[in-house]
């Protein structure tokens, strides 16, 4: 339903303009006052670098081949743009996940009904440690050093989270200067980040502090084993150290290269604003491939109107801009190189399209080193994506983690959930996208299976579907173990939080696309993102942001789908048919008498009347009976239909003639009674299917007579399975 | 005698033979109709009346999600119906096994019901103890050899640095468990075999003089074994060609399937009667 838009119109208004300029202009005088006040140093950073965030970074860091380490320092700036007084700082320190069996990640990956145990053999570890850390006028802040553990269950031991003391606490406004040492022990590959020979992948990598949140403190989480991650927007300008032979793939700009023949290395220099995490990979055997992605090509003008003409926006508001693009791949996989321009300028276009241009120059797309483990996984401005040596037509792989992957840059990348404590944020909202964009540029795909890497999609024609489908599947067989809305680390299982977070979000997410129709939600999901644009959204914002659009109060549906384990399934229970009778049996008070009507009497009256009608009986199709169909349904589920958003109900009759009715769906069940002169074909509740979420979409329709082919073939096909198991096992014996 | 022609007299004999089909066939049937019946009965309750009943017809996500979900709460029934019958179903071919080698190897007789289950019987406690010794050989190719062949290919996938020397090396690996695979189970054959033509109760004193015979024809008894085998594959791959080009809608493309599969189950009957007459056949021609 197309719905006023007042948010939008603001944007379009030139006062709204005025108003965002004034902020602008405010937050730059404010930050201007900050600077004088910095604490501990001047203020440098806006002096020629183009500092746009009150979160800084400058990383120098050497990558140690022989040894597997790195060497790094650190200058940090932070702004307290809250009004609290903040007396301490907390730090991710990731890779001490890595460290021992301590820490939370191993101790959870062991834990209850986890199947990923994470086994790291001897030699293998990894750690970070800061050893030294200063503030800009160099008092030491390193005796204050503590590891913290905060999230419960508790696991002391861990060492993912460090927390310093300031000497005077920063005060609202006021900067503070850090200057670190780290150095770390690059992890032989266990979540992400590692190397395998001389290939890396680093990513999580550097002493990061948390997100200070105004009347609540520091937002620091464990490394958990199911949840990522969560931090300020900043800008960065990173050094990068290595091998001159080796090939360098980086978060952000690069800007600079410089040579050292001597030492045979090179540094790489990198720098981004704007963005809140920061990897980067190196290996020899990359091959580094530079494409551009230039909008005037790939988006048409009938495009760009139609998809402005869907979200109610000016033609220049859905303007993309042109991206450099960089994929650093595996050598063996060089004839997939087109491949993976292909599906990354897909996501580029149709992201850009719906949800707003991509905002900075670069995306570097990785084919990730062989054995790091770190495939199918987003950084700002990079990701990863992975792929088999030998990629089948069919199976939209790598496509599908290069749109996945590279859609985390718009879902966490700038609206920045926190991944710890509501993972479907972006997990769920780009399963959900990645779905539609391969949906329309690619069509259903198949399921790739593989024997020792060779395709078995060759052979075997395997079904291909949507990505709805398959998420469907998952979505109801997880809903009665957690809410969607659960901290990550608090799921009942790794399964849980994958199936919760991503498929039955994103399940959730088409389920309210087609309750909403695709335009009302395509104007959602157009405003969340540019409302929440780098900055850190609650699942209460999108909320807020459905309601604003929609101009209804939709609440309840996120209660019933995301915050509860309800399973909704509507079904029919019962459907009948029957003929009405024109003579009733019984005892009956005429003119003041009792007259007994028989059954003998009323067939004696039936065939009269039907010689009455004309020698040959009824015409053909008109029996001049009457039948009365009932239909009975029930809310088998737990969950509900909002009242505003009533189930239809259809019945179809055999004449071809159909009536719709509508059920609010509050009560368990209801039944509906429709008389007619033909008897019910079959019946059908939400015969549009809005409710895919509905676990059982099998008793939403209830045909009088069975038509059982489809239930032959299924069964053909599995006894022909059968015997072909039985003979097989016949050949052992 | 040359493989090939030993190969064509196999052939002859399996096409004697061809009322043990029949009788194969059958079993084969009843078994695999009593093991899917009742998750047959349970998807026509669940589909038999609803639209989406017509969706069955090929795999799809919606209603396969939908069974797991409503019968995720009875795999172990559903894995023991199915596992059980599975497994009588490989005793019951101890027993037939003695009827199918008894019967081609009584060259000329015509089989029937009295003579085919005669041989069952008659060979049924050879054979009980010949499938003991089976399962040992399993144990040393899958427990054993299996170690062995992949230790061999280890050193090569642990230095890997990109997955093309593990692709290569794993389906190697693959190959070559196979091919032993191969030879275990021809052996095991000809130990029926040499029971059955010798009449010998000596399951063990068989088994050893066995080793020794294929031991002296080994190239010639692997050969006419393997192309038994490829013939078993070709069939298989024109079985999925031939089933591309059928039609797909309606009744009587429903049936045509139906019955190009039960052809097909035929021909892998029809590949073991002629494992089991060219073993015969080699046996006769070269024993001592």
């Amino acid at each position: 339903m197309i719905m006023d838009r007042p948010d939008l119109k603001r944007l379009k208004n030139p006062g709204g303009f005025l108003r965002r300029a004034v902020q602008v202009v405010l937050c730059l005088a404010v930050s201007a006052v900050a600077g004088v006040m910095t604490f501990g140093a001047q203020e440098t950073a806006s002096q020629g670098t183009g500092w746009t965030s009150p979160l800084r970074y400058e990383i120098w860091v050497e990558l140690d081949n022989a040894r597997k380490m790195l060497w790094a320092r650190e200058d940090i700036v932070w702004q307290n743009t809250t009004q609290d007084t903040v007396p301490d700082m907390l730090f991710h320190l990731y890779w001490n996940a890595f460290k021992n069996e301590k820490s939370t990640v191993l101790q959870e990956s062991k834990q209850g009904s986890n199947l990923r145990g994470i086994e790291v053999k001897d030699g293998d570890w990894g750690w970070i440690d800061v050893v030294s850390l200063k503030l800009a006028d160099g008092r030491d802040l390193l005796p204050t050093k503590e590891f913290v553990t905060r999230d419960e269950p508790a696991h002391e031991g861990d060492q993912t989270v460090m927390r310093i003391v300031f000497p005077e606490p920063v005060k609202p406004g006021e900067s503070v200067s850090l200057k670190l040492e780290f150095e770390s022990k690059v992890p032989r590959t266990i979540l992400r980040s590692g190397y395998y020979q001389d290939s890396y992948f680093i990513g999580q990598w550097f002493p990061k502090p948390g997100v200070y949140q105004e009347g609540v403190g520091w937002n620091c989480h464990e490394y958990h084993l199911s949840s990522e991650f969560f931090a300020d927007f900043a800008d960065f300008k990173v050094h990068i150290t290595v091998p001159e032979d080796f090939v360098v793939g980086s978060s952000g700009k690069l800007t600079s290269v410089t040579k050292d023949e001597a030492n045979k290395k090179a540094t790489y220099t990198y720098e981004q604003s704007r963005i809140h995490d920061f990897a980067w990979t190196a290996s020899p055997n990359f091959i580094k491939v530079e494409r551009d992605f230039i909008a005037a090509q790939e988006v048409t003008p009938q495009e760009y109107e139609d998809t402005a003409r869907m979200l109610g926006l000016a033609v220049d508001e859905v303007k993309l801009s042109d991206v450099k693009m960089t994929l650093l791949i595996q050598k063996q996989h060089r004839s997939q190189i087109d491949r993976h321009f292909k599906a990354l300028r897909t996501a580029l276009k149709y992201y850009g399209l719906w949800y707003g241009p991509y905002p900075y120059e670069t995306v570097t797309m990785v084919d990730p080193p062989y054995r790091t483990d770190s495939g199918g996984m987003e950084y700002p401005t990079l990701f990863t994506a992975g792929t088999a040596y030998f990629p089948t037509k069919d199976v939209l792989s790598p496509e599908g983690v290069i749109v996945h992957e590279f859609g985390h840059g718009y879902w966490y990348g700038l609206a920045a959930n926190n991944e710890f404590e509501e993972a479907w944020l972006d997990e769920g909202i780009n399963t959900y996208s990645t779905g539609k964009v391969l949906a329309k540029a690619y069509g259903p795909g198949a399921m790739g299976f593989g024997f020792n890497g060779i395709p078995l999609n060759w052979f075997i024609p395997f079904p291909k579907g949507y990505d709805h489908e398959q998420n469907r599947a998952a979505a109801i067989n997880i809903v009665e173990y957690d809410p969607v809305l659960t901290p990550s680390w608090k799921f009942y299982s790794d399964a849980s939080y994958g199936l919760n977070v991503y498929m039955r979000a994103a399940t959730g997410l088409v389920t309210l696309e087609r309750l909403l129709g695709q335009e009302t939600m395509a104007r959602v999901m157009r405003t969340f993102h540019t409302r929440f644009r780098f900055k850190h959204p609650t699942s209460g914002d999108f909320i807020a942001v459905v309601n604003d659009v929609t101009g209804k109060e939709m609440s309840w549906f996120f209660k019933e789908l995301f915050l509860d384990t309800l399973n909704f399934d509507y079904g029919i229970a019962s459907l009948r048919s029957e003929e009405k009778q024109k003579h009733i049996r019984g005892v009956f008070d005429v003119e003041g008498k009792k007259e007994e009507m028989t059954g003998k009497k009323i067939k004696e009256l039936e065939e009269k009347e039907s010689s009455e009608k004309g020698g040959g009986g009824p015409k053909s199709g008109d029996t001049g009976k009457t039948y009365v169909t009932s239909l009975t349904l029930r809310r088998f589920g737990e969950a509900r239909v909002g009242k505003e958003a009533p189930l239809k109900v259809l019945v179809v009759f055999e004449d071809g003639t159909e009536e719709s009715r509508v059920w609010d769906g509050q009560a368990r069940w209801i039944k509906m009674d429709f008389e007619k002169t033909a008897k019910a074909r079959y019946a059908v509740v939400d015969p549009e299917t809005v409710w895919l979420i509905d676990s059982n979409l099998a008793n939403n329709s209830y045909r009088l007579k069975a038509v059982r082919s489809g239930v032959w073939h299924l069964a053909a096909k599995l006894l022909f399975s059968v015997q072909n198991f039985l003979q097989a096992v016949s050949g052992l014996m | 005698m040359g493989i090939i022609k030993i190969f064509g007299k196999g052939v002859r004999t399996a096409a004697q033979n061809s009322k043990m089909l029949a009788y194969l066939w059958v079993i084969n049937f009843v078994f695999a109709s009593l093991i899917i019946a009742p998750l047959f009965l349970l998807i026509r309750k669940d589909f038999g009346h609803s639209l989406l009943g017509g969706t069955l017809r090929n795999l799809g996500f919606t209603w396969l999600g939908e069974l797991i979900y409503k019968y995720q709460n009875i795999p172990q029934a559903i894995a023991g119906w199915f596992l059980i019958p599975a497994l009588l179903f490989g005793f019951l071919y101890i027993f037939l096994n003695g009827g199918i080698i008894g019967r081609v190897a009584a060259e000329g007789e015509k089989v029937t019901l009295q003579n085919f289950f005669g041989d069952c019987g008659r060979y049924f406690w050879r054979f009980l103890r010949v499938f003991i010794l089976t399962v040992i050989g399993y144990l040393l190719v899958f427990g054993i050899l299996f170690s062995l062949i992949g230790a061999a290919f280890k050193p090569w996938i642990k230095s890997a640095s990109n997955e093309v020397p593990t692709i290569i090396a794993s389906n190697l690996r693959t190959l070559v468990f196979l091919l032993i695979f191969t030879i275990v189970q021809m052996y095991f054959d000809y130990v029926k075999v040499s029971l059955v033509i010798r009449d010998s109760k000596k399951v063990l004193s068989t088994a050893l003089s066995t080793l020794g015979f294929i031991g002296r024809r080994f190239v010639k008894a692997w050969v006419l074994y393997l192309f038994v085998g490829i013939l078993f594959i070709a069939f298989t791959i024109l079985y999925f060609l031939a089933g591309k080009v059928l039609p797909k809608d309606g009744l009587a493309a429903f049936l045509i399937a139906f019955v190009w599969g039960q052809v097909y189950i035929w021909l892998r009957i029809g590949i073991k009667l002629l494992f089991f007459s060219t073993e015969s056949h080699f046996y006769k021609l070269n024993k001592a």
